[in-house]
């Protein structure tokens, strides 16, 4: 306990001290267009409360694109003295309510695993987990530069959580819905976090996925319906999701599709922009299919996994990602220590392949924007390269937990004895 | 009655010129057709360059100064030299190009204007100039901006062969390039006529290929034939005029501004014993007779002027007009209170009497609640 009270502190002191001496931090960090998108950059955030103060439509400029509640809710820390500090510490917070869960999270799947697979309870302690997750650099940037995705998250491990330990699928429901309506791409979470809750559930199937579904949309609908009621108006949706899915602003972005949607002919936009969304769709539901806990093998598969490739696999397929969301998954993934880890045959030239492209991100960007010596080209080689790293991860875990369940199926002590080959 | 007056002084004065300009003629005019285009343009081509080839540096000014004399002004010359034989460091008289011996005329002088010079005289500018075919940036000076009513006078001289002209030491022209060319500005009208001179070695294969309308071609010899230097300077050292060149100057030399001397006495000139090969003239294409053309309407300026018969001066007829009516009357403009526009329109309040971020604030917070409300009372599963 001693030695996760001094993470938590200095975790928590890392997110509140820096940006409190050295304002500066969070305007440099969110200016970053690795770190900050349209979609959830704070400056337009700040841009919303002024709109809101002076009574303008929140989505007259076609700057802000945070959801009207979030705005309406934060402003409240707006009005007070030393705003700058609120924020802060509501952002503190957060990462540190998200390094909580993911600490219960890793003592439930560790014990789960164990007893599931009757093997020896090894995790990382609870200090270890809750380093991963606060002292990792990308997401400490991503909250130092107080990106909005930072609530998402929130309310994603809120979902979670209580599935797991309250088995309470309309909370969990309820907060999906939240983390919908704060950033669209959660809605692909939907079926990872249903299958869970089934899994979860020993009996009652039906009631958690009737339920489930219509109180996620239940939720869902109450959000936009009070976003309504609040702006007097319909364009938050345009603003706010339509940007999403249509990639409406093309800047750029750690991601994939501005790029190539930058100098296409409006007559193929459509196309590009339904294959794309597509694209990020037909994967949600094989990977929670095919990691799915069937009953007849009480062994094999396991949703929690499929939770975490699918959120990887947003943060490939995402129209505004940030490197935050990779940090996200990959903080979750130490625990899996003992069944995947293991396994996984390319930790090492993940992490060098990470590490290259998140130093020449800002190079190259520096290089095309201030200097003008490189060009776009530059930059989006190394966004998919980042790609590229997203691929690994979930290939290499994909293959942890076959090969897992492989030595599970066929009893088989040693896996690493074997010499498997996918056929 | 000032009308008749008018026309009877216009016929003296037209016949009083005529007269004058007849008996100042010591060659003979003949009939004549008066052409129908209203501008006079020339390029003036030397392909050459190095100082051995100072004869057709010669030859091109000569046939500059002489249209310019002719009253063909700078700004509708095109002009493309080498220009590395006037302060050539051979040149023994540096800044000069002599056409003759006797070194009388300075053909560089103080006022040429050379629009391409060095290495922009390429066959790809060449082509480009004459169908007008250019980027933006292509300064008016360098275009030829002809229209339907222009004479071109066209000069080539060089080294050629069968069918080619070659350009700088480096590439070449074709024949059939050239007759291309000539049917892309007919297509694009921008010629009413063009007289077509080349001076090169077996320079009539030059405009045999050539099929576009109203174009007059002379060629300095036929095909298998050399065109000869006339005569060289040994104080400079190189030969300084063409044989072509040298005959066609010395007849144009005589011939003033104003003339109606007719093409075919020029073409006369052009004698086996004069030039030493066998100049050829196309006709075919051209439509005028050209015993009835003048010089002029290829080396000169001379435009038609029609003298618009009017009762009166435009310039009184227009005050006569406007002392009936007022230009300027004040008319009284009723303005509005200024106006801003709206992006969107005003969205209704649902609870009236608050200001829109409180009412914001209120129902946001009443979210809250009830989605509190709503996590409190949860069941479980």
């Amino acid at each position: 306990m001693q030695k996760l009270t001094q993470v938590f502190v200095i975790g928590g002191l890392l997110r509140f001290l820096i940006p409190s001496l050295i304002p500066s931090v969070v305007q440099a960090l969110g200016s970053t267009v690795e770190l900050s998108t349209p979609i959830n950059s704070y400056k337009s955030l700040q841009e919303a409360f002024y709109y809101l103060q002076q009574g303008i439509d929140l989505y007259d400029g076609g700057v802000n694109h945070h959801p009207p509640l979030l705005v309406i809710i934060l402003s409240v820390f707006q009005s007070l003295p030393f705003k700058e500090v609120w924020f802060n510490l509501v952002y503190t917070l957060c990462d540190l309510f998200i390094a909580w869960k993911l600490i219960q999270i890793n003592r439930w799947y560790n014990f789960y695993s164990a007893k599931r697979y009757g093997k020896k309870n090894e995790r990382f302690s609870d200090d270890i987990i809750a380093s991963f997750y606060l002292f990792n650099p990308l997401i400490v940037l991503t909250n130092l530069a107080h990106s909005t995705i930072v609530f998402t998250w929130v309310f994603l491990m809120e979902s979670i959580y209580q599935v797991i330990f309250t088995g309470n699928v309309p909370r969990s429901m309820i907060a999906l819905g939240i983390s919908t309506y704060l950033s669209f791409n959660s809605v692909y979470l939907l079926p990872p976090i249903i299958a869970f809750a089934h899994a979860m559930t020993p009996t009652n199937i039906h009631r958690v996925y009737i339920e489930g579904f219509a109180i996620y949309f239940a939720a869902v609908a109450l959000l936009i319906m009070s976003s309504f009621t609040c702006t007097s108006s319909w364009n938050f949706l345009d603003q706010c999701y339509l940007t999403n899915i249509l990639l409406k602003k093309i800047t750029p972005n750690v991601g994939l599709w501005w790029y190539i949607f930058t100098e296409m002919f409006d007559f193929f936009t459509p196309f590009y922009l339904g294959l794309f969304n597509i694209y990020t769709l037909v994967y949600v539901i094989p990977i929670t299919i095919r990691l799915f806990q069937f009953r007849s093998n009480k062994k094999l598969g396991d949703s929690f996994l499929a939770i975490v490739l699918v959120y990887i696999w947003l943060s490939f397929t995402k129209s505004y990602p940030t490197i935050g969301d990779l940090g996200f998954g990959l903080s979750i993934l130490p625990i899996f220590k003992v069944t995947i880890f293991p396994y996984c045959r390319y930790t090492y030239v993940i992490g060098l392949t990470m590490l290259i492209s998140l130093l020449l991100f800002p190079i190259f960007y520096y290089c095309w924007i201030v200097l003008g010596t490189g060009n776009s080209n530059f930059f989006y080689s190394i966004s998919l390269i980042w790609g590229v790293v997203h691929v690994l991860i979930i290939l290499d875990l994909l293959w942890g937990k076959l090969v897992y369940d492989y030595s599970l199926d066929n009893k088989i002590e040693d896996v690493h004895k074997l010499n498997l080959a996918q056929i | 009655m000032k009308l008749l007056f008018q026309l009877l002084l216009t016929f003296f004065i037209v016949c009083g010129i005529a007269e004058s300009t007849e008996s100042a003629d010591p060659i003979s005019e003949g009939n004549y057709e008066v052409g129908k285009h209203t501008n006079n343009w020339a390029v003036l081509v030397s392909t050459s360059r190095f100082w051995f080839n100072y004869r057709h540096m010669a030859n091109v000014l000569s046939l500059y100064r002489t249209v310019k004399r002719m009253g063909i002004p700078d700004s509708q010359i095109i002009l493309m030299l080498s220009d590395d034989v006037a302060c050539n460091s051979r040149n023994a008289f540096p800044g000069t190009v002599f056409n003759n011996m006797d070194q009388a005329i300075d053909l560089y002088g103080d006022s040429i204007e050379v629009d391409y010079r060095g290495y922009e005289v390429t066959v790809e500018n060449f082509i480009r100039l004459l169908t007008d075919r250019w980027d933006d940036e292509q300064p008016r000076s360098k275009r030829l901006l002809t229209d339907e009513n222009s004479n071109i006078f066209i000069y080539l001289t060089g080294h050629g062969g069968n069918e080619f002209l070659k350009f700088q030491d480096a590439e070449e022209i074709g024949a059939y390039d050239i007759a291309d060319a000539f049917a892309q500005m007919h297509e694009k009208k921008r010629y009413n006529e063009i007289f077509f001179m080349i001076d090169t070695c077996q320079a009539n294969t030059m405009y045999e290929k050539i099929y576009s309308p109203n174009i007059l071609a002379v060629g300095s010899s036929a095909f298998d034939e050399s065109s000869y230097s006339h005569h060289s300077d040994m104080d400079i050292g190189v030969a300084v005029i063409d044989r072509f060149t040298y005959y066609t100057l010395d007849f144009l030399e005589k011939i003033p501004k104003d003339s109606k001397v007719t093409m075919d006495k020029l073409f006369e000139e052009y004698t086996f014993e004069n030039v030493h090969s066998h100049p050829g003239i196309r006709t075919d294409l051209f439509q005028r007779n050209i015993s009835e053309v003048l010089l002029s309407d290829f080396f000169g300026n001379v435009q038609k002027v029609i003298v618009d018969n009017v009762e009166s001066d435009l310039l009184s007829i227009a005050n006569n007009k406007s002392d009936s009516q007022s230009s300027t009357i004040k008319r009284n403009i009723k303005r509005g209170p200024i106006e801003f526009g709206h992006d969107s329109e005003e969205g209704a309040t649902f609870l009236p009497g608050i200001s829109p971020s409180l009412q914001a604030k209120l129902l946001g917070g009443a979210t809250v609640v009830v989605m509190l409300g709503l996590w409190l009372v949860s069941p479980q599963i």
